[in-house]
């Protein structure tokens, strides 16, 4: 085993149990060991991103969106559409690239609540003290946005599209940010 | 007309309570990463744009009436009117002002029957995206829906 572009006077050595001591400049770093074809391990540093206890998996989307898929036209008794299927489809694709894209910018993570509205739109849910994030997959290519931090539909929202990752992360940190709440 | 009928106001008064029911399901009543059980904006969703409500005042049983009308185990939403006509918008692009406003549209089974509407009518997802948010944050639990904790 050695360190990848290492001098020679920087070669360590593993011991019987293949531990080796990289010293006290690589505290708290993280390495994917590599095996060459020619038997040699190359220590590559990697950044280790932190999940959550629900990562993203297509097993959990599938949890997630399983109870929109079930439900039938008037599922509310209030006459809302059934969940549009490429809508749910969408929607399951937004909500990796929203996790993804949060984590890897170690932005406060948390699943949103997700639910349908009347005309069988996916709605994503997240609430933080006074504050309201909603997101609305309204197409296979729309993502709105509805900010509101108070009941009055002029002063205290906000609403526009989610074009891009960042939109959403400038969402997040606004959803979670410790002031009083604001635009 | 009958006499009944004659005697139902034809305006919902301000300091009138107005109940919404909700059904048996987790998904209008979640509970937020804090532990706070919150009122979905989904709890107002209308095909027609306009929320359909019960007036307290023509309820003789209660919230439990409003119930009873809807699925079983439902729960039920209170608003005041009066808030309700508060909430108002005006549209970004064209300036347009929205009033939002509450009527009686009394049915054959159900003379407590009236609906939230705009005026002009709530014509863009935006614009009722808006108003249910509002409605969201204005309501109040009245009766917890069969199998959900107290609301807290």
């Amino acid at each position: 085993m050695k360190l990848k572009e290492g001098k020679p006077d920087t070669l360590k050595v593993a011991d019987q149990k293949g531990r080796i001591l990289l010293g006290s400049k690589y505290a708290g770093k993280r390495f994917a060991v590599r095996e060459e074809p020619d038997g040699t391990a190359v220590l590559v540093p990697v950044l280790i991103v932190p999940e959550r206890d629900a990562p993203v998996t297509s097993q959990r989307l599938d949890e997630s969106f399983a109870a929109l898929e079930v439900l039938k036209d008037n599922w509310d008794d209030n006459g809302s559409l059934a969940p549009v299927p490429e809508y749910v489809a969408y929607a399951r694709e937004a909500l990796a690239l929203l996790q993804a894209g949060a984590l890897a910018r170690g932005v406060h993570w948390t699943e949103p609540h997700i639910g349908s509205n009347e005309r069988g739109q996916v709605t994503l849910e997240w609430w933080r003290e006074g504050r309201a994030l909603t997101l609305f997959i309204r197409s296979g290519d729309q993502v709105d946005y509805l900010k509101a931090w108070g009941s009055n539909i002029a002063s205290e929202m906000e609403d526009g599209t989610v074009e891009r990752i960042a939109d959403f992360i400038a969402l997040s940190r606004w959803l979670y940010q410790a002031e009083a709440p604001k635009a | 007309m009958t006499d009944e009928a004659s005697t139902i106001p034809d305006r919902v008064a301000n300091e009138e309570t107005l109940f919404r029911a909700v059904a048996n399901d987790l998904r209008f009543l979640p509970v937020d990463e804090q532990g706070i059980r919150r009122i979905s904006s989904m709890a107002f969703n209308d095909v027609a744009r306009r929320p359909s409500v019960d007036r307290a005042s023509l309820c003789p049983g209660g919230a439990i009436e409003t119930r009873d009308r809807f699925r079983a185990g439902s729960g039920v939403l209170s608003l005041i009117a009066g808030e309700v006509r508060e909430l108002s918008t005006t549209h970004g692009s064209t300036g347009r002002v929205y009033g939002v406003d509450v009527e009686p549209v009394p049915l054959t089974q159900n003379s407590a029957h009236a609906e939230i509407y705009g005026r002009p009518p709530f014509d863009t997802d935006k614009i009722f995206d808006r108003i249910k948010q509002a409605l969201s944050r204005i309501a109040t639990l009245t009766l917890s829906p069969a199998g959900l904790d107290e609301f807290q």
